[in-house]
Protein backbone atom coordinates (compact mmCIF):
# COMPACT_ATOMS: atom_id res chain seq x y z
CA UNK A 1 0.00 0.00 0.00
CA UNK A 2 2.70 2.49 1.02
CA UNK A 3 4.55 1.71 -2.16
CA UNK A 4 1.59 2.51 -4.42
CA UNK A 5 0.88 5.69 -2.47
CA UNK A 6 4.42 6.79 -3.01
CA UNK A 7 4.41 6.02 -6.73
CA UNK A 8 1.13 7.84 -7.19
CA UNK A 9 2.49 10.80 -5.26
CA UNK A 10 5.49 10.88 -7.54
CA UNK A 11 3.35 10.79 -10.67
CA UNK A 12 1.14 13.52 -9.25
CA UNK A 13 4.16 15.65 -8.52
CA UNK A 14 5.32 15.21 -12.09
CA UNK A 15 1.94 16.34 -13.37
CA UNK A 16 2.02 19.35 -11.10
CA UNK A 17 5.44 20.26 -12.39
CA UNK A 18 4.31 20.03 -15.97
CA UNK A 19 1.05 21.91 -15.50
CA UNK A 20 2.16 24.66 -13.23
CA UNK A 21 5.71 25.50 -14.24
CA UNK A 22 5.01 29.15 -13.77
CA UNK A 23 4.08 28.63 -10.13
CA UNK A 24 6.40 25.80 -9.18
CA UNK A 25 10.03 25.77 -10.15
CA UNK A 26 11.23 22.43 -11.47
CA UNK A 27 14.88 22.10 -10.53
CA UNK A 28 15.67 18.69 -11.92
CA UNK A 29 14.01 15.58 -13.27
CA UNK A 30 15.66 12.51 -14.64
CA UNK A 31 15.41 8.90 -15.69
CA UNK A 32 18.38 6.55 -15.62
CA UNK A 33 19.36 2.97 -16.23
CA UNK A 34 21.61 1.46 -13.51
CA UNK A 35 23.65 -1.67 -13.14
CA UNK A 36 25.08 -2.59 -9.74
CA UNK A 37 27.60 -5.41 -9.46
CA UNK A 38 29.23 -6.63 -6.26
CA UNK A 39 29.81 -9.81 -4.26
CA UNK A 40 26.16 -9.63 -3.26
CA UNK A 41 24.36 -7.92 -6.15
CA UNK A 42 24.24 -8.14 -9.91
CA UNK A 43 21.06 -6.22 -10.61
CA UNK A 44 19.66 -3.81 -13.20
CA UNK A 45 17.44 -0.89 -12.25
CA UNK A 46 15.47 1.97 -13.72
CA UNK A 47 15.80 5.08 -11.64
CA UNK A 48 13.54 8.16 -11.60
CA UNK A 49 14.11 11.41 -9.74
CA UNK A 50 12.40 14.80 -9.53
CA UNK A 51 13.26 17.91 -7.50
CA UNK A 52 11.21 21.10 -7.23
CA UNK A 53 11.36 24.41 -5.36
CA UNK A 54 8.61 26.35 -3.66
CA UNK A 55 10.75 28.78 -1.74
CA UNK A 56 14.00 28.97 0.22
CA UNK A 57 12.83 26.48 2.83
CA UNK A 58 10.72 24.12 0.80
CA UNK A 59 12.66 22.22 -1.87
CA UNK A 60 11.25 18.70 -1.99
CA UNK A 61 12.70 15.87 -4.04
CA UNK A 62 11.64 12.31 -4.69
CA UNK A 63 13.05 9.27 -6.39
CA UNK A 64 12.52 5.58 -6.89
CA UNK A 65 14.35 2.62 -8.32
CA UNK A 66 12.57 -0.18 -10.07
CA UNK A 67 14.58 -3.40 -9.97
CA UNK A 68 14.42 -4.79 -13.51
CA UNK A 69 16.06 -8.02 -12.40
CA UNK A 70 13.24 -8.83 -10.00
CA UNK A 71 10.47 -6.61 -11.32
CA UNK A 72 9.65 -4.57 -8.24
CA UNK A 73 10.25 -1.10 -6.82
CA UNK A 74 13.04 -1.68 -4.32
CA UNK A 75 14.34 1.75 -3.33
CA UNK A 76 12.70 5.13 -2.94
CA UNK A 77 13.19 8.37 -1.09
CA UNK A 78 11.54 11.66 -0.31
CA UNK A 79 13.49 14.65 0.95
CA UNK A 80 13.43 18.36 1.59
CA UNK A 81 16.26 20.83 1.52
CA UNK A 82 15.98 23.76 3.89
CA UNK A 83 18.04 26.57 2.45
CA UNK A 84 19.97 28.50 5.09
CA UNK A 85 22.06 30.87 2.99
CA UNK A 86 22.90 31.09 -0.68
CA UNK A 87 25.47 28.31 -0.27
CA UNK A 88 24.40 26.38 2.82
CA UNK A 89 21.46 24.14 3.47
CA UNK A 90 20.19 21.27 5.60
CA UNK A 91 18.64 18.19 4.01
CA UNK A 92 16.20 15.85 5.73
CA UNK A 93 15.52 12.65 3.80
CA UNK A 94 13.63 9.43 4.26
CA UNK A 95 14.86 6.35 2.38
CA UNK A 96 13.44 2.89 2.02
CA UNK A 97 15.32 0.02 0.42
CA UNK A 98 14.72 -3.69 0.44
CA UNK A 99 16.26 -7.02 -0.57
CA UNK A 100 13.39 -9.45 -1.23
CA UNK A 101 15.59 -12.54 -1.73
CA UNK A 102 17.03 -12.08 1.73
CA UNK A 103 13.88 -10.70 3.40
CA UNK A 104 15.79 -7.66 4.59
CA UNK A 105 14.59 -4.05 4.40
CA UNK A 106 15.86 -0.71 5.67
CA UNK A 107 14.04 2.46 6.64
CA UNK A 108 16.46 5.33 6.91
CA UNK A 109 16.34 8.91 8.16
CA UNK A 110 19.17 11.12 6.90
CA UNK A 111 20.01 14.56 8.22
CA UNK A 112 22.95 16.39 6.75
CA UNK A 113 24.35 19.84 6.07
CA UNK A 114 25.38 20.64 2.52
CA UNK A 115 27.43 23.39 0.96
CA UNK A 116 28.04 24.45 -2.62
CA UNK A 117 30.33 27.14 -3.95
CA UNK A 118 32.17 27.63 -7.25
CA UNK A 119 31.70 24.03 -8.34
CA UNK A 120 32.63 22.51 -5.00
CA UNK A 121 29.97 20.53 -3.17
CA UNK A 122 30.29 18.96 0.25
CA UNK A 123 27.99 17.34 2.75
CA UNK A 124 28.31 16.06 6.29
CA UNK A 125 25.69 14.41 8.44
CA UNK A 126 24.40 11.13 9.74
CA UNK A 127 21.80 8.52 8.97
CA UNK A 128 19.71 6.31 11.24
CA UNK A 129 18.89 2.87 9.82
CA UNK A 130 16.12 0.64 11.12
CA UNK A 131 16.76 -2.75 9.51
CA UNK A 132 13.91 -5.25 9.36
CA UNK A 133 15.12 -8.81 8.87
CA UNK A 134 13.91 -12.27 8.01
CA UNK A 135 10.18 -11.58 8.46
CA UNK A 136 7.48 -10.81 5.92
CA UNK A 137 7.36 -7.19 7.09
CA UNK A 138 10.80 -6.47 5.67
CA UNK A 139 9.14 -4.21 3.06
CA UNK A 140 7.10 -2.24 5.60
CA UNK A 141 8.11 1.34 4.83
CA UNK A 142 6.94 2.64 8.21
CA UNK A 143 8.42 0.04 10.55
CA UNK A 144 11.14 1.76 12.55
CA UNK A 145 11.26 -0.92 15.26
CA UNK A 146 14.00 -2.69 13.34
CA UNK A 147 15.88 -5.84 14.27
CA UNK A 148 19.11 -3.88 13.85
CA UNK A 149 19.72 -0.22 14.63
CA UNK A 150 22.58 1.45 12.82
CA UNK A 151 23.83 5.01 12.78
CA UNK A 152 26.27 5.94 10.03
CA UNK A 153 28.23 9.12 9.39
CA UNK A 154 27.62 10.56 5.93
CA UNK A 155 30.32 12.41 4.00
CA UNK A 156 30.50 13.66 0.41
CA UNK A 157 32.95 15.96 -1.38
CA UNK A 158 32.95 16.72 -5.08
CA UNK A 159 33.95 19.21 -7.73
CA UNK A 160 32.20 19.84 -11.02
CA UNK A 161 32.55 22.17 -13.95
CA UNK A 162 30.70 22.87 -17.19
CA UNK A 163 32.55 24.00 -20.28
CA UNK A 164 32.17 24.64 -24.04
CA UNK A 165 29.29 27.03 -23.36
CA UNK A 166 27.86 24.53 -20.88
CA UNK A 167 27.51 21.87 -23.55
CA UNK A 168 29.68 19.45 -21.59
CA UNK A 169 30.32 19.02 -17.91
CA UNK A 170 31.71 16.72 -15.29
CA UNK A 171 31.59 16.13 -11.58
CA UNK A 172 34.11 14.02 -9.72
CA UNK A 173 33.94 13.20 -6.05
CA UNK A 174 34.11 10.81 -3.16
CA UNK A 175 31.21 9.93 -0.93
CA UNK A 176 29.74 7.32 1.30
CA UNK A 177 26.13 8.16 0.53
CA UNK A 178 23.84 9.40 -2.20
CA UNK A 179 20.13 10.01 -2.61
CA UNK A 180 19.30 6.31 -2.74
CA UNK A 181 21.59 4.66 -0.21
CA UNK A 182 24.16 5.00 2.53
CA UNK A 183 27.28 2.91 2.46
CA UNK A 184 29.83 2.24 5.17
CA UNK A 185 30.24 4.66 8.01
CA UNK A 186 33.50 6.33 7.14
CA UNK A 187 35.59 7.10 4.11
CA UNK A 188 39.04 5.77 3.47
CA UNK A 189 39.20 3.04 6.09
CA UNK A 190 37.42 -0.08 4.95
CA UNK A 191 35.60 1.43 2.06
CA UNK A 192 36.07 4.38 -0.25
CA UNK A 193 33.58 5.28 -2.92
CA UNK A 194 34.30 7.65 -5.73
CA UNK A 195 32.37 8.65 -8.79
CA UNK A 196 32.73 10.36 -12.11
CA UNK A 197 29.70 12.02 -13.63
CA UNK A 198 29.76 13.22 -17.24
CA UNK A 199 26.93 15.03 -18.95
CA UNK A 200 26.29 16.73 -22.24
CA UNK A 201 23.49 19.14 -23.11
CA UNK A 202 21.50 17.84 -26.07
CA UNK A 203 18.75 20.49 -26.02
CA UNK A 204 17.96 23.44 -23.81
CA UNK A 205 17.59 22.00 -20.28
CA UNK A 206 17.95 18.42 -21.53
CA UNK A 207 21.10 16.46 -20.75
CA UNK A 208 22.50 13.04 -21.45
CA UNK A 209 24.24 11.61 -18.34
CA UNK A 210 26.83 8.96 -17.67
CA UNK A 211 28.00 8.05 -14.19
CA UNK A 212 30.52 5.46 -13.02
CA UNK A 213 30.93 4.71 -9.33
CA UNK A 214 33.59 2.26 -8.14
CA UNK A 215 33.75 1.45 -4.45
CA UNK A 216 36.97 0.10 -2.96
CA UNK A 217 36.81 -2.27 0.01
CA UNK A 218 39.52 -3.49 2.35
CA UNK A 219 41.68 -0.40 2.47
CA UNK A 220 42.55 -1.06 6.10
CA UNK A 221 43.66 -4.55 5.16
CA UNK A 222 46.40 -3.13 3.00
CA UNK A 223 45.15 -4.24 -0.41
CA UNK A 224 41.94 -2.60 -1.56
CA UNK A 225 39.74 -4.58 -3.89
CA UNK A 226 36.96 -3.37 -6.12
CA UNK A 227 33.93 -4.07 -3.97
CA UNK A 228 31.11 -2.69 -6.06
CA UNK A 229 30.69 -0.99 -9.39
CA UNK A 230 27.69 1.05 -10.48
CA UNK A 231 27.09 2.23 -14.02
CA UNK A 232 24.39 4.82 -14.69
CA UNK A 233 23.17 6.18 -18.03
CA UNK A 234 20.15 8.35 -18.67
CA UNK A 235 18.48 11.65 -19.40
CA UNK A 236 17.84 14.60 -17.17
CA UNK A 237 16.06 17.93 -17.32
CA UNK A 238 17.93 20.64 -15.45
CA UNK A 239 16.93 24.19 -14.81
CA UNK B 1 63.71 23.35 -11.20
CA UNK B 2 60.57 25.29 -11.92
CA UNK B 3 59.09 27.31 -9.13
CA UNK B 4 55.74 25.55 -9.55
CA UNK B 5 57.30 22.14 -8.99
CA UNK B 6 59.00 23.36 -5.84
CA UNK B 7 55.71 24.68 -4.53
CA UNK B 8 54.01 21.36 -5.33
CA UNK B 9 56.61 19.30 -3.53
CA UNK B 10 56.79 21.74 -0.67
CA UNK B 11 53.07 21.43 -0.13
CA UNK B 12 53.27 17.66 0.30
CA UNK B 13 56.38 17.83 2.44
CA UNK B 14 54.49 20.21 4.69
CA UNK B 15 51.99 17.42 5.35
CA UNK B 16 54.25 14.36 5.26
CA UNK B 17 57.12 15.58 7.40
CA UNK B 18 55.02 16.32 10.50
CA UNK B 19 53.17 13.01 10.07
CA UNK B 20 56.44 11.10 9.90
CA UNK B 21 57.91 13.13 12.72
CA UNK B 22 54.99 12.45 15.03
CA UNK B 23 55.01 8.77 14.18
CA UNK B 24 51.62 8.72 12.46
CA UNK B 25 53.21 7.08 9.45
CA UNK B 26 56.21 4.86 10.06
CA UNK B 27 58.10 2.66 7.63
CA UNK B 28 56.11 -0.36 8.84
CA UNK B 29 52.83 1.40 8.15
CA UNK B 30 53.92 2.13 4.58
CA UNK B 31 55.00 -1.49 4.16
CA UNK B 32 51.67 -2.66 5.54
CA UNK B 33 49.84 -0.69 2.87
CA UNK B 34 50.82 -3.23 0.26
CA UNK B 35 49.61 -6.81 0.18
CA UNK B 36 50.31 -9.13 -2.67
CA UNK B 37 46.98 -10.78 -3.46
CA UNK B 38 43.27 -10.21 -3.21
CA UNK B 39 40.48 -12.36 -1.92
CA UNK B 40 39.64 -14.03 -5.24
CA UNK B 41 43.20 -15.26 -5.78
CA UNK B 42 43.44 -16.55 -2.22
CA UNK B 43 40.11 -18.31 -2.58
CA UNK B 44 41.17 -19.99 -5.81
CA UNK B 45 44.53 -21.11 -4.43
CA UNK B 46 42.89 -22.42 -1.27
CA UNK B 47 40.20 -24.37 -3.11
CA UNK B 48 42.75 -25.74 -5.59
CA UNK B 49 44.92 -27.05 -2.75
CA UNK B 50 47.87 -24.80 -3.52
CA UNK B 51 48.54 -24.13 0.16
CA UNK B 52 49.93 -26.05 3.10
CA UNK B 53 47.60 -28.95 3.87
CA UNK B 54 45.74 -28.46 7.12
CA UNK B 55 45.74 -31.08 9.82
CA UNK B 56 42.20 -31.15 11.23
CA UNK B 57 40.69 -33.01 14.19
CA UNK B 58 38.07 -35.72 13.70
CA UNK B 59 35.52 -37.24 16.04
CA UNK B 60 32.03 -38.73 16.17
CA UNK B 61 31.49 -37.45 19.71
CA UNK B 62 28.59 -35.01 20.07
CA UNK B 63 29.88 -33.76 23.42
CA UNK B 64 33.13 -31.88 23.37
CA UNK B 65 34.95 -28.71 24.35
CA UNK B 66 36.92 -26.30 22.20
CA UNK B 67 38.54 -22.94 22.81
CA UNK B 68 38.20 -19.84 20.66
CA UNK B 69 40.48 -16.81 20.57
CA UNK B 70 41.15 -14.05 18.08
CA UNK B 71 43.67 -11.38 17.08
CA UNK B 72 46.79 -12.87 18.65
CA UNK B 73 48.97 -10.46 16.58
CA UNK B 74 52.03 -12.59 17.22
CA UNK B 75 55.45 -11.00 17.00
CA UNK B 76 58.51 -13.00 17.83
CA UNK B 77 58.47 -12.86 21.62
CA UNK B 78 55.82 -13.36 24.25
CA UNK B 79 52.57 -15.13 23.26
CA UNK B 80 49.67 -16.82 25.00
CA UNK B 81 50.30 -20.24 23.45
CA UNK B 82 51.57 -21.68 26.74
CA UNK B 83 48.46 -20.54 28.62
CA UNK B 84 46.21 -21.77 25.80
CA UNK B 85 47.85 -25.20 25.75
CA UNK B 86 47.69 -25.65 29.50
CA UNK B 87 44.08 -24.50 29.72
CA UNK B 88 42.96 -26.60 26.74
CA UNK B 89 44.61 -29.64 28.31
CA UNK B 90 43.01 -28.90 31.67
CA UNK B 91 39.44 -28.68 30.29
CA UNK B 92 39.90 -31.43 27.71
CA UNK B 93 39.64 -29.23 24.61
CA UNK B 94 40.77 -31.00 21.44
CA UNK B 95 41.28 -27.87 19.40
CA UNK B 96 41.63 -24.07 19.52
CA UNK B 97 40.00 -21.87 16.89
CA UNK B 98 41.26 -18.41 15.97
CA UNK B 99 39.48 -15.65 14.00
CA UNK B 100 42.42 -14.04 12.23
CA UNK B 101 45.32 -11.62 12.63
CA UNK B 102 47.49 -14.46 13.81
CA UNK B 103 50.70 -12.63 12.84
CA UNK B 104 51.18 -8.93 13.42
CA UNK B 105 53.21 -8.10 10.29
CA UNK B 106 52.66 -11.15 8.08
CA UNK B 107 56.40 -11.90 8.19
CA UNK B 108 57.73 -15.39 7.50
CA UNK B 109 59.65 -15.21 10.79
CA UNK B 110 56.40 -14.64 12.65
CA UNK B 111 54.71 -17.65 11.05
CA UNK B 112 57.74 -19.82 11.78
CA UNK B 113 57.66 -18.60 15.37
CA UNK B 114 53.92 -19.39 15.62
CA UNK B 115 54.48 -22.92 14.39
CA UNK B 116 57.33 -23.36 16.86
CA UNK B 117 55.10 -22.16 19.70
CA UNK B 118 52.32 -24.53 18.61
CA UNK B 119 54.83 -27.38 18.46
CA UNK B 120 56.14 -26.52 21.91
CA UNK B 121 52.93 -25.79 23.81
CA UNK B 122 50.02 -27.48 21.98
CA UNK B 123 51.41 -30.53 20.21
CA UNK B 124 52.49 -32.29 23.42
CA UNK B 125 48.80 -32.36 24.41
CA UNK B 126 47.67 -33.31 20.86
CA UNK B 127 45.72 -30.04 20.57
CA UNK B 128 44.98 -28.64 17.11
CA UNK B 129 45.23 -24.91 16.37
CA UNK B 130 43.07 -23.74 13.43
CA UNK B 131 42.91 -20.14 12.23
CA UNK B 132 40.93 -17.92 9.89
CA UNK B 133 42.95 -15.34 7.97
CA UNK B 134 43.00 -11.66 8.97
CA UNK B 135 44.15 -8.42 7.39
CA UNK B 136 47.42 -8.35 9.39
CA UNK B 137 48.20 -11.84 8.12
CA UNK B 138 48.33 -10.33 4.62
CA UNK B 139 50.70 -7.46 5.37
CA UNK B 140 53.60 -7.20 2.98
CA UNK B 141 53.81 -10.55 1.19
CA UNK B 142 51.86 -12.13 4.01
CA UNK B 143 49.75 -14.46 1.89
CA UNK B 144 52.84 -16.14 0.44
CA UNK B 145 54.12 -16.86 3.94
CA UNK B 146 50.67 -17.69 5.32
CA UNK B 147 49.81 -20.29 2.72
CA UNK B 148 53.23 -21.91 3.11
CA UNK B 149 53.30 -22.02 6.92
CA UNK B 150 49.66 -21.93 8.04
CA UNK B 151 47.36 -23.12 5.25
CA UNK B 152 44.30 -22.16 3.17
CA UNK B 153 42.23 -19.02 3.66
CA UNK B 154 38.87 -20.84 3.28
CA UNK B 155 37.97 -24.33 4.46
CA UNK B 156 35.58 -26.28 6.64
CA UNK B 157 35.59 -29.35 8.82
CA UNK B 158 33.14 -31.43 10.79
CA UNK B 159 33.74 -32.46 14.38
CA UNK B 160 31.08 -34.60 16.01
CA UNK B 161 27.74 -33.01 15.18
CA UNK B 162 29.19 -29.57 14.45
CA UNK B 163 30.13 -27.96 11.15
CA UNK B 164 32.90 -25.36 11.32
CA UNK B 165 33.41 -23.06 8.32
CA UNK B 166 36.28 -20.56 8.05
CA UNK B 167 35.77 -17.73 5.56
CA UNK B 168 38.26 -15.21 4.20
CA UNK B 169 37.25 -11.64 5.04
CA UNK B 170 40.81 -10.33 5.33
CA UNK B 171 40.07 -7.68 2.69
CA UNK B 172 36.72 -6.84 4.36
CA UNK B 173 34.92 -8.62 1.53
CA UNK B 174 34.38 -12.25 0.51
CA UNK B 175 34.10 -11.62 -3.23
CA UNK B 176 31.62 -13.23 -5.61
CA UNK B 177 33.26 -16.67 -5.92
CA UNK B 178 33.63 -17.19 -2.20
CA UNK B 179 30.07 -15.96 -1.59
CA UNK B 180 28.78 -18.77 -3.83
CA UNK B 181 31.07 -21.27 -2.12
CA UNK B 182 29.87 -20.23 1.35
CA UNK B 183 26.25 -20.75 0.32
CA UNK B 184 27.02 -24.13 -1.23
CA UNK B 185 28.86 -25.40 1.85
CA UNK B 186 26.20 -24.18 4.27
CA UNK B 187 23.43 -25.66 2.13
CA UNK B 188 25.22 -29.01 1.85
CA UNK B 189 25.84 -29.40 5.56
CA UNK B 190 23.25 -31.39 7.48
CA UNK B 191 24.96 -30.99 10.85
CA UNK B 192 22.66 -29.69 13.59
CA UNK B 193 25.31 -27.25 14.85
CA UNK B 194 27.04 -24.76 12.59
CA UNK B 195 29.74 -22.25 13.52
CA UNK B 196 31.24 -19.69 11.14
CA UNK B 197 34.57 -17.94 11.70
CA UNK B 198 35.40 -14.64 10.01
CA UNK B 199 37.99 -12.01 10.80
CA UNK B 200 35.84 -8.97 10.05
CA UNK B 201 32.57 -8.59 11.98
CA UNK B 202 29.28 -8.13 10.12
CA UNK B 203 27.71 -5.82 12.69
CA UNK B 204 29.08 -3.90 15.64
CA UNK B 205 26.18 -2.17 17.32
CA UNK B 206 24.08 0.92 16.79
CA UNK B 207 26.96 3.31 16.25
CA UNK B 208 28.50 1.61 13.24
CA UNK B 209 32.28 1.87 13.04
CA UNK B 210 34.50 1.24 10.01
CA UNK B 211 35.81 -1.99 11.56
CA UNK B 212 33.07 -4.13 10.01
CA UNK B 213 32.77 -5.63 6.51
CA UNK B 214 32.82 -2.84 3.95
CA UNK B 215 29.73 -3.32 1.80
CA UNK B 216 26.30 -3.21 3.51
CA UNK B 217 24.77 -5.35 0.73
CA UNK B 218 27.39 -8.02 1.33
CA UNK B 219 26.87 -7.93 5.09
CA UNK B 220 23.14 -8.41 4.61
CA UNK B 221 23.59 -11.30 2.22
CA UNK B 222 25.94 -13.05 4.66
CA UNK B 223 23.47 -12.46 7.50
CA UNK B 224 20.75 -13.94 5.32
CA UNK B 225 22.85 -17.05 4.60
CA UNK B 226 23.63 -17.40 8.29
CA UNK B 227 19.91 -17.27 9.11
CA UNK B 228 18.74 -19.37 6.16
CA UNK B 229 21.14 -22.23 6.87
CA UNK B 230 20.82 -22.16 10.67
CA UNK B 231 24.32 -21.06 11.64
CA UNK B 232 24.39 -20.91 15.44
CA UNK B 233 27.45 -18.78 16.13
CA UNK B 234 29.52 -16.28 14.13
CA UNK B 235 32.95 -15.82 15.72
CA UNK B 236 34.78 -12.67 14.62
CA UNK B 237 37.66 -10.39 15.57
CA UNK B 238 39.39 -7.38 14.04
CA UNK B 239 37.71 -4.71 16.16
CA UNK B 240 39.56 -5.73 19.36
CA UNK B 241 36.29 -5.30 21.13
CA UNK B 242 34.34 -7.78 23.24
CA UNK B 243 30.80 -7.82 21.85
CA UNK B 244 27.77 -10.05 21.55
CA UNK B 245 24.86 -9.41 19.18
CA UNK B 246 21.88 -11.62 18.42
CA UNK B 247 20.67 -11.31 14.82
CA UNK B 248 17.84 -13.61 13.88
CA UNK B 249 18.59 -16.97 15.50
CA UNK B 250 22.37 -16.57 15.40
CA UNK B 251 24.76 -15.20 18.00
CA UNK B 252 27.51 -12.93 16.65
CA UNK B 253 30.56 -12.61 18.90
CA UNK B 254 33.53 -10.31 18.57
CA UNK B 255 36.25 -11.82 20.70
CA UNK B 256 38.52 -8.97 21.80
CA UNK B 257 42.15 -10.06 21.58
CA UNK B 258 44.46 -12.79 22.87
CA UNK B 259 47.63 -10.83 22.32
CA UNK B 260 50.60 -9.44 24.15
CA UNK B 261 51.00 -6.72 21.51
CA UNK B 262 47.48 -5.25 21.47
CA UNK B 263 44.73 -5.11 24.08
CA UNK B 264 40.94 -5.22 23.79
CA UNK B 265 39.36 -1.78 23.85
CA UNK B 266 36.83 -2.79 26.49
CA UNK B 267 38.31 -5.49 28.70
CA UNK B 268 41.15 -7.96 29.15
CA UNK B 269 42.70 -10.56 26.86
CA UNK B 270 40.27 -13.45 26.60
CA UNK B 271 39.73 -17.00 25.55
CA UNK B 272 36.25 -18.41 25.06
CA UNK B 273 35.57 -21.94 26.27
CA UNK B 274 32.80 -23.51 24.17
CA UNK B 275 30.96 -26.62 25.28
CA UNK B 276 28.99 -28.62 22.74
CA UNK B 277 26.46 -30.97 24.29
CA UNK B 278 24.25 -32.44 21.62
CA UNK B 279 22.42 -29.52 20.05
CA UNK B 280 23.26 -27.16 22.91
CA UNK B 281 26.15 -24.74 22.57
CA UNK B 282 27.35 -22.76 25.59
CA UNK B 283 30.39 -20.69 26.24
CA UNK B 284 32.31 -19.04 29.08
CA UNK B 285 34.85 -16.26 28.89
CA UNK B 286 38.21 -16.84 30.58
CA UNK B 287 40.75 -14.11 31.33
CA UNK B 288 44.04 -15.26 29.84
CA UNK B 289 46.06 -13.52 32.58
CA UNK B 290 44.23 -15.58 35.21
CA UNK B 291 45.63 -18.83 33.83
CA UNK B 292 48.62 -19.91 35.89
Amino acid sequence: MSRSIFINALVLLGLICGAARAELKLDKAGANYLHRRSAALDNHYLQYQVAVSFNKYLNPAMGLEHDQTQGEVRRYYVSNRFGLTENHGVVLRYNHLEYPDWKIGENIINLYWDYENKGFQSALGFSYHATNMFEDDYNDAFNFEGDLDQVRINIAVSYGKDFFKDKFGFRVGINNFNEFENFDTMLAYNELGGYLDLHTRIREHWHLNFNYEPRLIGISGGHPVLGRETWIMGFSWRD
Amino acid sequence: MKEGAMKFRGKYLFVLVPLLAFGCIGPEDIKNLTASTDVDERFEESIDGKTKRLSLPESDDDQFVFLWVTDMHVRTGRTYFRELGEYAHKVGARFILHSGDLADHGDEEEYEYINAEIEQYLSPYDIYFISAIGNHDLSGDGWDAYKEHIGPSVFYFNYGNTFFIFIDTANATVGRDQMEWIEEQLADSDQPNKILLSHFPFYDGTLETPTIMGDPDERYKLMYLIEEYDVDYVLTGHKHSIERHEIGDAVYLCGGTASHTVDPINGDDLLYEFTISGNDIDYDKVDLDDID
